[in-house]
């Protein structure tokens, strides 16, 4: 197991209960932790933990080192529209306000009944699909969530337990997905949350 | 009321709930029937004495009779049984009461009023736990459904707060029993201690320890609905944001990040490419030793391959690629011939009546060729249908006739 955790997070892979299911187990134990860390500090990395995800972190910040984070952050930041939009919409079609969580089950069959059902997540879905980042050019519905779906996979955001059907997991990187925009909140000074909730009306004076 | 009269009296009222049990269910699960909807006889019966019908208020709906409509929501386990009844202090006055009468009748010798006194604390008691049991079970059931019966999140932080001042007061009610007074109460009378020492006060230190850990289970619940709900908010108010300022992400990387970056940014790059299974190389030999093992005792006739450099123009780096090994070649060739086929199965078998290669290992080769495809997310391209026969003088074994492979894009 143990190289098989290494070759994975070298790999720029995170490890979840959901994507990877015994190489997480594996590396809760802290012994194990220990032991691919003694691995890792060879190349300059450690194993770092967000939410219950591990991934490969550098262990010294350089120059070189800070420069290649900053280039993950902008990619990550350029993924953060889409991706938001995408698990809005899903809370849409589910008529739910209940963000995804590492997990949850998604069904191509249910967003496609949702996006017949519901105008709203239909229009949606083909805004968000044409977005560079999923990149499809069809018009049917079917087509736009297949490729909706498979670029998430890609993206590492859902695992497809078996190719012949479209039946998804959410993995545990849209916790960090969370996370970062909890962050680029606080140092932003963005104050989202007043945002989406303006809090209590005041009543008019008369 | 008699005894006999008494049983008399509960069998009317069961066949009459059994009689009328659509209408019964029907009102419990609207809530309240209109008396149009109802026959003049079957009203009749169902309203005499509001046992089981009544009317709440003059012009009102008709409504369960609150006891029968209990009665419902505890047998049927309805997650919507939200209360849960547990008065210790009218337990206790009850039984000091009726303690009283167990002992005066003793004391005079009037058997069959002690026995009766008994009973009722006993049925008291027993039902006292039943309840506690009974609603600690629903508490347990709405908090691992996540409190299914309502959707929103800010319906579902309602619903965990009022368990939880629902917990709070019973575990403070619990508290306040006196187990002094009651086993001075008891005294010396044996089946008294029985009930109020050994039933009541197992019955109430068992539930609340239950109950102290329904608190923590709740408490823990609130903080995961109270995260989800900022997580959706910060969602919809990035969306907002994102619509407001469209070149905010692109900046995202120049905001003041400080000379040590937040942990949560510091993610290495990949060192790895990606690996595949080496099936012209190294490991050749041990995938046609796998192979040889499927075929049983009988040695594989493997013809050695020799490795050719194909004719083609490349640059120099990858010129090293090109060596292929040409049974490599055939399997390609076959998915080529799959994809040509345009959906439509295309056998194995048939391909390699043409082709010169030991069935076995190059049946192996193809379907390590699918696993990889499919490892590389090309496998929704082909669908494979592995024909396989079981071998008669090896159980459990099956010998791969043919395999079937379909072009699905």
């Amino acid at each position: 197991m143990k190289s098989e955790v290494i070759e994975i997070l070298l790999d720029g892979q995170s490890i979840c209960a959901v994507s990877k299911e015994d190489a997480h187990a594996w590396l809760a134990e802290e012994s194990n932790r220990e032991a691919v860390n003694s691995v890792l500090m060879n190349v300059n990395r450690t194993v770092a933990r967000v939410g219950d995800t591990y991934h490969a972190a550098y262990l010294t910040l350089g120059e070189e080192e800070r420069k290649i984070a900053k280039a993950h952050l902008k990619d990550a930041a350029h993924a953060l529209g889409p991706i938001v939009r995408w698990i809005v919409m899903t809370q849409d079609a589910r008529s739910d306000d209940t963000p995804l969580r590492a997990g949850d089950a998604i069904k191509g069959a249910a967003l496609m009944d949702a996006a017949e059902r519901i105008p709203a997540v239909r229009e949606e879905l083909a805004r968000i699909s044409r977005m560079p980042f999923f990149g499809s050019t069809s018009d049917a519905i079917d087509a736009q969530i297949k490729q909706t779906l498979a670029k998430l996979t890609k993206g590492g955001y859902l695992v497809q337990p078996s190719p012949e059907r479209q039946h998804y997991l959410v993995t545990g990187k849209v916790e960090y997905l969370y996370a970062l925009l909890h962050l680029i909140d606080e140092v932003g000074g963005l104050s989202l949350e007043a945002l989406a909730d303006p809090g209590p009306q005041q009543e008019p004076l008369l | 009321m008699s005894r006999g009269s008494l049983h008399q009296e509960g069998v009317a009222l069961l066949s009459l709930l059994s009689r009328h049990a659509e209408t019964i269910l029907d009102t419990y699960l609207k809530g309240s029937i209109a008396e149009s909807e109802l026959e003049p006889r079957k009203l009749d019966a169902l309203m005499r004495g509001g046992r089981v019908l009544y009317r709440p208020e003059p012009g009102a709906d008709l409504r369960l009779n609150p006891d029968v409509e209990r009665m419902l929501k505890m047998a049927l386990q309805d997650e919507r049984n939200r209360s849960i009844d547990a008065d210790t202090a009218n337990l206790v006055a009850g039984i000091k009461a009726l303690a009283g009468h167990y002992k005066e009748s003793l004391t005079y010798g009037r058997m069959e009023e002690a026995d009766h006194a008994l009973l009722e604390i006993e049925s008291s008691v027993y039902e006292f736990k039943y309840r506690l049991q009974k609603g600690i079970k629903g508490l347990w059931s709405r908090i691992n459904s996540e409190f299914g019966y309502v959707t929103s999140l800010s319906g579902k932080i309602r619903e965990n707060e009022w368990a939880q001042s629902q917990v709070a007061l019973l575990i403070e009610r619990l508290g306040m029993v006196n187990f002094t007074e009651l086993w001075e109460l008891a005294g010396e009378q044996r089946d008294l201690r029985r009930i109020l020492v050994n039933t009541l006060q197992r019955a109430v230190s068992e539930c609340s320890e239950e109950l102290l850990s329904v608190q923590n289970r709740i408490a823990e619940l609130l903080g995961r609905f109270r995260t989800r709900q900022r997580h959706n908010l910060t969602l919809k108010g990035w969306l907002i944001h994102s619509q407001r300022n469209p070149d905010y992400a692109a900046a995202v990387a120049d905001l003041p990040w400080g000379k040590e970056l937040p942990p949560l940014l510091n993610v290495a790059a990949p060192v790895l490419k990606p690996a595949n299974v080496d099936v012209a190389g190294f490991y050749r030999q041990d995938l046609l030793d796998i192979a040889a093992t499927l075929k049983g005792a009988a040695a594989p006739k493997v013809r050695k391959a020799p490795a050719v450099n194909l004719p083609v123009q490349m640059a120099p780096a990858q010129a090293i690629e090109a060596m292929v090994d040409p049974i490599q070649v055939s399997v390609e060739g076959f998915l080529i011939a799959a994809l040509d086929a345009g959906g439509s199965p295309v056998s194995a078998a048939e391909y390699l009546r043409d082709e010169a290669w030991e069935k076995d290992c190059w049946v192996c080769l193809l379907l390590i060729e699918l696993d990889r495809r499919r490892l590389e997310g090309e496998g929704s391209i082909f669908v494979e249908t592995i024909l396989a026969e079981p071998r008669t003088d090896a159980p459990g074994i099956s010998v791969v006739q043919d395999v079937l492979v379909c072009a699905s894009a």
